[in-house]
């Protein structure tokens, strides 16, 4: 028998196929089987958890009928506490207003009897002080009457004093108005009746001495 | 031509402030002449200044040896006698009635005989002064009136316008 490469090429493809058809064989059984170790366990941790909720349950259960019981009994108790409570309350009220009742009517007594010895001594006061003002003010428009009738004479007395004034001024310009007047009136007749009537030859000769005299005083002095 | 003109000669035509003005304007006018006109001052003093004003300024160039032919020397001198009128002191008189020409040259006279400077008068009329003067010169200024004095004593006054009429 001739073996050739080729033979033995084939054989050891077949060979190694086959070897590798095994090993996917024994791969695929360890997965089936690691799947079903992992169901079985699966199935029993399940089977643990119903176990435990269902006891869960029944404690749970046997837990709220207590708590029911419990609740009923302290529901009942309650209520008797607050029908006692509301009655003590109610004597702590009524003895609290007593209390106070008499605490006002004594501090009402009292406050009274302050106010009616403020009142008196108020009016005691504002009368001691009336009849003092009083007796003050009457001092002192007696005073006033006779420092008025002082001042009222020395009033007099400057009034009529610029009185007196008053007319001599007026008197006195009145006198200068009329001397004024007088002086106007002469002046005024001079004029009309002295002016005419002096000659030309008289005012030229009034004219030249009115020249020298104005020399003499230095009036052409350069 | 001397430094101070002579205004002398002029005397009689320059009594008052309103114979200066008379004066001044013959003289305003040959300057005028000469300015605008180009006419030599002999032709104007000849032609257009009244007699004996003509001939009185032609005296007053000749004495000051002015050539009136010779336009500058002319116009100088003219120039000179307008300032120098212009110049002349003024007395001023205010009186009650207007001045005549007879005491015109009376006042005239008497401050020619009096004052050594050459003055002129300005007159003002004041009815209300009655007689004499009041007098003003040099900012001097003297009040001599009847009216002033009848105010001060008036029957002194009285009786010497009595005495006088």
């Amino acid at each position: 028998m001739i073996i050739t490469a080729d033979y033995i090429i084939m054989i050891i493809t077949i060979t190694g196929v086959l070897a590798v058809l095994g090993a996917i064989a024994i791969f695929l059984h360890a997965v089936i089987k690691k799947e079903h170790d992992f169901q079985e366990k699966e199935k029993g941790v399940f089977k643990d958890y119903q176990a435990i909720i269902d006891k869960a349950h029944t404690e749970a259960q046997e837990v709220l009928e207590d708590t029911s019981q419990a609740a009923q009994r302290i529901l009942s108790q309650t209520r008797g506490t607050n029908e006692n409570m509301a009655s003590d309350l109610d004597k702590v009220l009524q003895h609290i207003a007593q209390k106070h009742i008499e605490l006002l009517n004594d501090q009402a007594t009292t406050l009274n009897q302050t106010y009616e010895k403020k009142v008196v001594e108020l009016l005691q006061t504002v009368q001691d002080q009336f009849i003092k003002e009083l007796e003050t003010k009457t001092q002192s428009l007696v005073t006033k009457a006779t420092t008025s009738e002082d001042l009222l004479d020395q009033k007099t007395k400057e009034l009529l004093a610029n009185a007196e004034k008053e007319i001599a001024e007026y008197k006195k310009e009145r006198m200068t108005k009329v001397e004024e007047q007088i002086s106007h009136i002469v002046e005024k007749t001079y004029q009309d009746i002295l002016g005419r009537s002096i000659p030309a030859e008289v005012q030229q000769n009034l004219i030249i001495e009115a020249l020298e005299k104005a020399k003499k005083e230095g009036t052409f002095e350069l | 031509m001397s430094q101070a003109l002579d205004l002398q000669p002029l005397r009689s035509y320059l009594r008052t402030t309103y114979d200066m003005r008379m004066v001044l304007a013959p003289l305003e006018e040959l300057q005028q002449a000469f300015y605008k006109q180009k006419q030599p001052f002999i032709e104007t003093l000849d032609k257009q200044i009244p007699f004996p004003l003509s001939d009185t300024l032609k005296q007053m160039a000749s004495k000051e040896k002015i050539d009136l032919a010779n336009p500058t020397q002319a116009q100088e001198f003219f120039v000179q006698m307008q300032k120098a009128i212009q110049q002349i002191p003024v007395v001023h008189v205010t009186m009650s009635f207007q001045p005549t020409i007879a005491l015109i040259n009376t006042m005239i006279r008497w401050l020619s005989e009096n004052i050594t400077s050459f003055v002129i008068l300005d007159f003002d009329i004041d009815r209300t002064l009655i007689g004499s003067a009041k007098i003003q010169f040099n900012g001097k200024y003297k009040d001599y009136s009847i009216k002033k004095r009848l105010a001060e004593h008036p029957m002194d006054v009285a009786n010497q316008e009595q005495t006088n009429g």
